[in-house]
């Protein structure tokens, strides 16, 4: 009984803390949605205890020690979830990369008296047109 | 003295706006920068969609307006950069130079601007990868024709970028790289580099099928379609041996050329001890695993 009781107040403990940083809007929307439906399935674990449903489902898929089955789905989750997140930082720091160079562009700087190598030209660097299409 | 530099690199500098304002290309960037969208058109996060300058229209072939720009990355270089920018001025007066400051602590960007050279200064360092794109990208801006890269620490002799211009201007290279194994100079590495570096050419003869004497060389130029393809793409961290594989596997002609390079007059190289294993480690698996040949086809479906 003890187990339960613990296991209740962790579980709805998460799903408070979800909730409350969902509704400070320090989440976005995706990372929303995946805490709150971990912090579901918490709960639910923790209130079927009583009934040995997490038992029979380690039987079922033939692990003898039901614990072990909870290990083993968070370890997956968790490996799921870094990975998630070096891809994401891949492209933020791909993303940064860009507009650091931009903002280099941008604010390069010649010497004075010094032509400017758009100065002899004046041509566009680009066919007139092609951008925004290719983008989309 | 600090401070009269610093005047002068304020006073006398001007800022240079885009090239067309409000051009293509700028709106290509602003597209891209919408929060759920991919960054790139492949979802590939190093690879942007850059308008290409007009082949025909823009660029004629004859040698006096072949317009050529030295780019040379420079990462705390204040004591060699200077140096670097008038031999490169020396060496083809016609050339705009052009230095990355990557995000350098020391006064790298004064005293380039001092020497005569456009000073693109990045708010925080990137990396050799990063800094040597932002001059592509220059490039590609600008309509230049051909690009050179030169290093900022005076390892590399601009009197040798004539040797590397020649294969471009008449046609028979689309990249060339100056190699110090070729016979010129008498470059001398330890013998762990020099084990290193075999390793590193027969991992890039099996990918190009082209057997390069000098594959970490940062000495090289670039015709308009090595230029359009870097400013694209082009590899991060250690991106010299990658740029290679990236270049011959997007049907760039390369070309290695024999050059004199110097030891360096300041600093260290940025690969010693257990970060070359890492390097080695890293390169390797971008050669193996990397996916190093998709962006032809974008331009293709771009153009």
């Amino acid at each position: 009984m003890k187990a339960i009781v613990l296991s209740m107040v962790l579980s709805v403990g998460f799903l408070a803390v979800s909730v409350i940083a969902m509704r400070r809007q320090r989440l976005r929307e995706q990372a929303a949605l995946l805490w709150l439906a971990v912090s579901f399935v918490m709960v639910f674990v923790s209130a079927t205890l009583p009934f040995h449903l997490l038992d029979r489902v380690s039987h079922l898929v033939g692990i003898a020690y039901a614990p072990d089955l909870v290990l083993l789905l968070a370890v997956l989750f968790l490996m799921v979830l870094v990975f998630h997140l070096s891809l994401s930082l891949a492209r933020l720091s791909a993303q940064q990369t860009q507009l650091v160079q931009e903002i280099g562009l941008m604010t390069a700087t010649t010497p004075a008296g010094a032509s400017t190598p758009t100065d002899d030209t004046g041509q566009s660097p680009g066919p007139p047109g092609a951008g925004p299409a290719s983008t989309s | 003295m600090p401070s009269s530099e610093k005047e002068l690199s304020t006073r006398s500098s001007t800022i240079v706006g885009p090239a067309v304002p409000g051009g293509p290309d700028e709106v290509i960037e602003v597209g891209n920068l919408s929060p759920d969208r991919p960054s790139g058109p492949s979802g590939t996060p190093h690879q942007r969609p850059v308008a290409a300058p007009e082949p025909s229209a823009t660029i004629t072939p004859d040698r006096r307006s072949t317009r050529i720009c030295v780019v040379i990355p420079a990462f705390n270089e204040a004591g060699s950069v200077a140096r670097v920018i008038e031999r490169a001025n020396r060496a083809i007066p016609e050339a705009h130079v052009v230095v990355v400051n990557d995000g350098s602590q020391d006064d790298t960007a004064a005293r380039a601007l001092r020497a005569g050279a456009t000073v693109i200064t990045l708010p925080v360092n990137l990396g050799i990868g990063g800094a040597v794109q932002a001059g592509y990208l220059y490039a590609l801006r600008r309509g230049f024709d051909i690009a050179i890269q030169v290093d900022g620490d005076d390892q590399h002799d601009p009197a040798e970028i004539e040797r590397l211009l020649a294969p471009i201007q008449s046609g028979q290279a689309d990249m060339t790289i100056g190699s110090r194994w070729l016979g010129r100079g008498d470059y001398v590495a330890p013998p762990s580099r020099r084990v290193a570096m075999r390793m590193l050419a027969t991992l890039v003869r099996w990918r190009t099928g082209h057997a390069f004497t000098d594959t970490t060389s940062g000495f090289r130029a670039v015709g308009t379609e090595g230029i359009a393809l870097f400013a694209r793409s082009y590899p991060t961290d250690f991106p010299e041996v990658e740029s290679l594989v990236l270049a011959s596997r997007n049907g760039l002609r390369l070309e290695e050329v024999p050059v004199r390079m110097t030891a360096r007059s300041h600093g260290q190289s940025s690969i010693v001890g257990v970060r070359s294993a890492y390097y080695m480690a890293r390169v390797t698996v971008a050669l193996v695993v990397g996916g190093l040949n998709r962006v032809k086809s974008e331009n293709r479906e771009a153009a």
